[in-house]
């Protein structure tokens, strides 16, 4: 600590000495130069000769929370959740008062909090379903409601409006015969084992609400399988009615001469944990083997509404930020008054919502400032500020007309 | 230009330009809540701040006097720590109980350029740095029982993922 004090003392010295000629340069003001004199007699001299009740400083964890929180102001926001907090006891505590300290520390900071320096950590995660849970720390920052931070942390647990069911079916969904739709069962049973699907292990669960799967037809020859999971919506499930955020949301607040960019998230619904507990109303038996969901699965009736609630937080972090996003569940819409503001904006929203754990589809995404792009199968016009069908909406509506007219 | 006395919490009675003194905002509102008069020989006490730091502090204001008001919140979004001019960045050179001092005096005085410059600069001293070069770079004892820090590095670990 002597050495310290030394060198400071000399770097005082030096700097006072730079002052005096900086100060001469800058102003003739006599009695300022006196000031300065008296101050250099004060830096040769040392500190705690000074007299006079000299804070007890000890190091940087002995300042007052206030002062800590104005440094932090400027420091990147995963960096105080995963290094500071591991410093001492006093940074932890500051950092991990879970709820409140990203809203003071924004407060200090004129609401421009948290800031996220750099490029987002490249993780090797795979690309499970449930994705969410593994980034519960970031959510907590957004600060969204307990029901969204319970989800995210622990899984959706199922709202049931009767008591859940005991069981389900008892045998395995059958496998299709035709080849191309049992080509699509396997294609599908591969690549839902990667992202949303999980092995019932023997013994976890004391029974099993199990499903089939549907195929429904996507293009002509392709099939896309679906957990059918209608009885468990009609009989068990009555989901609340909410308001989706459509194109009228959009329509009053455009005007001429914006600028915009879209995209989409990829697998939206299969970033959403499913609570351990509730696994076992999603489960379907395969080739002799149980299989439960531990993401959302496309069939669950509450699934939109459970997206959008949890969209909802981030749409919400994003406006008090002064960024206008909209969301039609995974599509979402950023408007902004400049290129450069849409080009700053899309930045920051996107690398929110990675260092959130979602994954945006890049090819789905028109991530350049544009004022002409197609959006929900609209066509907006910013530059005029006008929306129109897109021609395949127009044709569909002709064809009808004609059809009706021709009868 | 009217001039005004400040005195440390050690006696010592610093003449400055009254202009200089009220970037500070404390004193800018003793100076106006409390009627001082300019030309009043009396000394404002500032019992907070030692002759060294008020000497800086003052030092650092009189560079500073001339600077345009800070640019609004719209300008300001990105929250930037390596725009420090030439002067705060040396003039901030100092050791770590000095910069402290600074630091807590800019609070109490309010003054809010100088406030911003320290806590950057101490910003910088911790970005990018682990927690063992943060503990030794601030001299800060590791509190944690081993049992505790490993609790706390498997909450974090999932971040330190390559």
């Amino acid at each position: 600590m002597a050495e310290g004090v030394d060198s400071s003392r000399e770097a005082v010295g030096r700097i006072d000495a730079g002052a005096i000629v900086n100060s001469e340069e800058k102003s003739a003001d006599d009695k300022f130069n006196a000031s300065i004199e008296s101050l250099d007699l004060n830096s040769s001299s040392d500190l705690s000769d000074c007299g006079g009740p000299v804070y007890d400083l000890g190091d940087l964890s002995c300042l007052p929370p206030e002062i800590i929180q104005k440094v932090m102001v400027h420091l990147d926001a995963r960096f105080l959740l995963t290094c500071l907090s591991c410093v001492c006891k006093t940074f932890y505590q500051l950092v991990n008062d879970k709820t409140t300290w990203r809203l003071r520390v924004a407060k200090l900071s004129d609401k421009n909090y948290p800031i996220f320096q750099g490029a987002h950590p490249i993780r090797l995660l795979p690309a499970v379903g449930g994705r969410l849970l593994r980034f519960a720390e970031f959510w907590e920052m957004l600060d969204p409601d307990s029901w969204v931070l319970q989800t995210i942390s622990e899984g959706y647990k199922i709202e049931f409006s009767a008591t859940p069911p005991v069981t389900g079916l008892m045998k395995a969904a059958p496998v299709p015969q035709d080849p191309a739709q049992r080509l699509a069962v396997e294609k599908e049973m591969d690549d839902l084992s990667k992202r949303a699907i999980r092995k019932a292990s023997p013994g976890e669960f004391p029974n099993l609400y199990r499903s089939s799967f549907i195929l429904t037809p996507k293009k002509p020859d392709t099939w896309r399988p679906i957990l059918n999971l209608k009885r468990l919506n009609k009989q068990f499930i009555c989901p609340c009615r909410f308001r989706m955020e459509t194109l009228a949301a959009i329509i009053p607040s455009l005007r001429g001469n914006l600028w915009a960019t879209s995209f989409d998230l990829k697998d939206a619904y299969l970033h959403i944990p499913i609570h351990l507990g509730d696994q076992r109303f999603l489960a379907f038996k395969h080739k002799g083997i149980d299989y439960v969901f531990q993401a959302m699965p496309f069939g669950l009736s509450t699934a939109p509404h459970v997206f959008t609630r949890i969209t909802r937080s981030v749409t919400a972090f994003l406006r008090w930020r002064g960024i206008m996003v909209f969301a039609y569940l995974d599509d979402w819409l950023i408007v902004s008054c400049s290129p450069q503001e849409s080009v700053r904006d899309t930045k920051f929203t996107t690398a929110l919502l990675r260092l959130l754990g979602w994954v945006i589809n890049e090819e789905k995404s028109s991530l350049f400032p544009a004022q002409h792009l197609t959006y929900l199968g609209a066509n907006l016009n910013l530059q005029e500020g006008r929306i129109f069908p897109s021609e395949e909406r127009l044709s569909t509506i002709i064809d009808l007309a004609e059809a009706i007219l021709h009868g | 230009m009217p001039n005004i006395k400040l005195q440390s919490s050690d006696g010592e009675v610093f003449d400055v330009d009254v202009d200089v003194a009220k970037q500070s905002i404390t004193i800018k509102t003793m100076l106006e809540d409390l009627g001082m008069d300019e030309d009043d020989d009396e000394a404002i006490p500032l019992p907070n701040v030692n002759s060294a730091i008020l000497g800086k502090v003052l030092e650092w204001c009189q560079f500073h006097k001339d600077d345009p008001p800070p640019p609004e919140d719209e300008e300001n979004r990105e929250k930037r720590t390596d725009d420090l001019c030439g002067f705060d960045i040396d003039f901030l050179k100092v050791d770590q109980g000095t910069l402290f001092e600074l630091i807590l005096a800019a609070n109490y005085l309010d003054i809010k350029g100088l406030l911003d410059a320290s806590c950057k600069t101490v910003a910088n001293m911790i970005k990018g740095k682990t927690p063992e070069e943060i503990r030794k770079t601030f001299n800060i004892k590791n509190d944690f029982t081993p049992a505790e820090e490993e609790q706390v590095r498997k909450e974090n670990s999932w971040c330190e993922e390559k």
